[in-house]
């Protein structure tokens, strides 16, 4: 298992669409992905789950990836939460 | 009776009421057994693939007819639909609890919406509607009344009339069939209000339990200009409202479309449309406007603080040019406060307070980087520039100045840009129109908001509902100041052009013709009717016309004069 740490960098966290953006890409990988945040543990191949982090700018997630692809699924995650999911940041 | 909500969406409609309430199924606790269970898992799973098909199919139906920007909400319930918190929980709670999925799925829907409650983030606690929706059409395919995505097939015009319109609802009506949208919540830029003027339907938004107060199939006249529905209307409204449908009708906008808008005596009348999103350029063409005399760019920002980027905004403005029958007005950020930082508030009284321009203090770089955005993406088409909210010749020099650094930013950076985009002032704060000779010399046009400036010289909220009686166009104050910046621009020898619901009505339109304005800009869907009534008149009567009424003293009988007078015009344009 992988363990890193990303702080959100986009203006408005992971509202909405940055959220569905962040279940595409692990969804798109084998390993299974846990985003926690403030202590809260969530599926990262769910919408509701990473939804209600309601992870604001600023706050800091750890992402947890476990399985087969977990390297690859960890620098996307984390390319995509690092690079501000492509928005203002 | 009448009653009063928010008009979101401008036009008239007539038609008995159709009362959509939410489709749901009774939900009843079934205990199963044993063997039973993978059945109705299985049963559970072939509701959900079900939604999922409907969902893509109304997706794909609103992309394709109304534009990629009302489909974003769909991709979210689709993921929903799949979510473990969702799929994974109602399956675990029929095996655990031996129960049927309707019951489950209630369940699990009411622990979901716990936990929304408990987020902070009004934003995000608002996406529980979008989970409600969700489950909503998975109960109803349990129920077997879910369907294919088919449209709501109805066979006579209707207002529809909704406590909430929910989104997947909205994709599934067969829109030809509506005249006007009455919804209880809302507001305008709720999605129900966005649609409705995308498709150019009338619609009236925050009238409290409507499904209650107005009797289903009742004949009800909706004018979503006043935002008023009235359940009993005057016979001589419902004659009106008909033939106007009947004329709508009679005058496809194909053929409407060809013919050019000019006056009787040959004087050319440019009608253009106001656009909030930038997919209605098409359907702004189809009812026949020559181009865009209005675009809102705030409608670019989907939340506080978010600004787009210079590239996204090149994009979004090339697009519109593109797409445009004719040139492009685009309207810098129209914002207050609260649009301008996540955690802005907004003064005691947001119409007098900071606004637009008078924002700049606070960061230059959002309106700067729209300029720049603009001049680059100036050379793909007719590109115009108009500055909001501008009270006066020290703000116009501030704006001006601004984009002279965008200018020679751009120019030092070498991108590719339009230096000659024309720069116009909206006209819409009383002390720039009173000292618009003054101001003239130094744009290349004039754009006059006549909603702004008739709420502000007729201190008057256009958006209190009590006031709506008072909000009138033709007061001899408005009249005036309109004569006056008309003439100030023809003065100067600049463009001189004008937006607001005022141009959408045909006889306002008429007089305003009368005083010398060649180009109106109004909602998409009034460009047939007003184009009409401009082919039906004289500019030189219109403007004998606009004269005597200058004269006049109150509204009443401004619009009693017009009234009498087109009602002998048309009558001579009958009998020739």
């Amino acid at each position: 298992m992988i363990v890193r740490e990303v702080a959100v960098r986009n203006r408005l966290g992971l509202h909405a669409r940055a959220a569905a953006r962040f279940v595409q890409t692990a969804s798109r990988f084998r390993s299974q992905v846990v985003v926690v945040s403030e202590g809260r543990r969530r599926d990262g191949k769910s919408i509701l789950g990473v939804l209600l982090l309601a992870a604001a700018q600023g706050s800091r997630l750890t992402l947890e990836v476990d399985g087969p692809d977990e390297e690859k699924a960890v620098t996307a995650l984390h390319e995509l939460v690092a690079g501000g999911f492509g928005e203002e940041t | 009776m009448k009653l009063i909500g928010n008009g979101v969406a401008s036009g008239t409609g007539l038609g008995p009421a159709l009362l959509l309430e939410r489709r749901s199924a009774p939900v009843f606790r079934r205990h199963l057994r044993e063997g039973a269970l993978e059945a109705e898992v299985a049963r559970f799973h072939v509701a959900v693939t079900g939604s999922g098909a409907q969902l893509r199919s109304i997706r794909e139906r609103l992309s394709r007819e109304i534009g990629e920007s009302h489909a974003y909400v769909f991709d979210a319930q689709i993921q929903m639909l799949d979510d473990p918190m969702l799929k994974d929980r109602v399956s675990g709670l029929i095996r655990a609890q031996r129960v049927n999925a309707e019951w489950a799925l209630r369940a699990v829907s009411q622990e979901l919406h716990l936990l929304f409650d408990s987020v902070v983030d009004e934003y995000i606690r608002e996406r529980r509607t979008d989970l409600d929706d969700v489950v909503g059409r998975v109960q109803l395919n349990l129920a077997g009344c879910g369907g294919p995505a088919a449209e709501l097939q109805l066979d006579e015009d209707v207002v529809l009339v909704a406590e909430e319109l929910a989104p997947s609802q909205a994709g599934e009506l067969d829109w030809r069939r509506v005249v006007a949208i009455v919804t209880g919540a809302g507001s305008s830029t709720h999605h129900a209000a966005i649609l409705a003027r995308s498709l150019g339907i009338p619609a009236v938004a925050g009238i409290d339990d409507a499904t209650e107060r107005i009797p289903p199939g009742a004949l009800v006249a909706v004018d979503g200009t006043r935002g008023e529905v009235d359940l009993a209307p005057h016979p001589d409204l419902v004659r009106e409202l008909r033939e106007t449908r009947l004329r709508a009708r009679a005058t496809p906008s194909e053929a409407c479309r060809e013919l050019a808008s000019v006056t009787r005596d040959g004087v050319a009348v440019r009608l253009l449309a106001n656009v909030e999103l930038p997919g209605e350029a098409g359907t702004a063409a189809r009812y026949g406007a020559e181009g865009i005399g209005l675009f809102r760019s705030e409608y670019l920002l989907r939340r506080p603080g978010r600004w787009p980027t210079e590239d996204e905004q090149v994009e979004v403005y090339a697009r519109l040019l593109r797409e445009s029958a004719g040139p492009v007005t685009i309207r810098t950020w129209d914002v207050g406060p609260e649009d301008f930082v996540t955690d802005g508030v907004s003064g005691p009284n947001p119409a007098l307070g900071e606004r637009a321009w008078r924002l700049l203090g606070r960061d230059p770089r959002p309106f700067l980087t729209q300029l720049r955005a603009l001049l680059r993406a100036g050379p793909v088409g007719a590109l115009r520039i108009s500055l909001p909210f501008v009270g006066g010749g020290t703000e116009l020099a501030v704006a001006l100045a601004l984009i002279d650094q965008a200018r020679s930013e751009l120019a030092s950076e070498g991108l590719p840009f339009a230096g000659d985009v024309p720069v116009g002032l909206n006209v819409e704060v009383p002390s720039a129109a009173l000292t618009a000779d003054m101001l003239a010399p130094r744009v290349d046009f004039f754009s006059v908001g006549t909603n702004d400036l008739i709420q502000y010289l007729l201190a008057v909220d256009r958006g209190d509902p009590r006031m709506s009686g008072r909000f009138q166009a033709l007061h001899p104050a408005v009249l005036r100041v309109l004569d006056g910046v008309a003439g100030a621009a023809s003065r100067a020898g600049i463009g001189l052009a004008l937006c607001g619901e005022m141009a959408a009505n045909p006889l306002h339109a008429v007089l305003l013709v009368g005083l010398g304005y060649r180009e109106l800009s109004m909602t998409p869907v009034a460009i047939p009717a007003v184009k009409s009534a401009i082919r039906d008149v004289r500019a030189d009567a219109a403007s004998r016309l606009a004269r005597r009424c200058l004269e006049l003293s109150s509204a009443e009988e401004v619009e009693a004069a017009l009234r009498s007078e087109l009602a002998a015009v048309s009558t001579a344009a009958a009998k020739e």
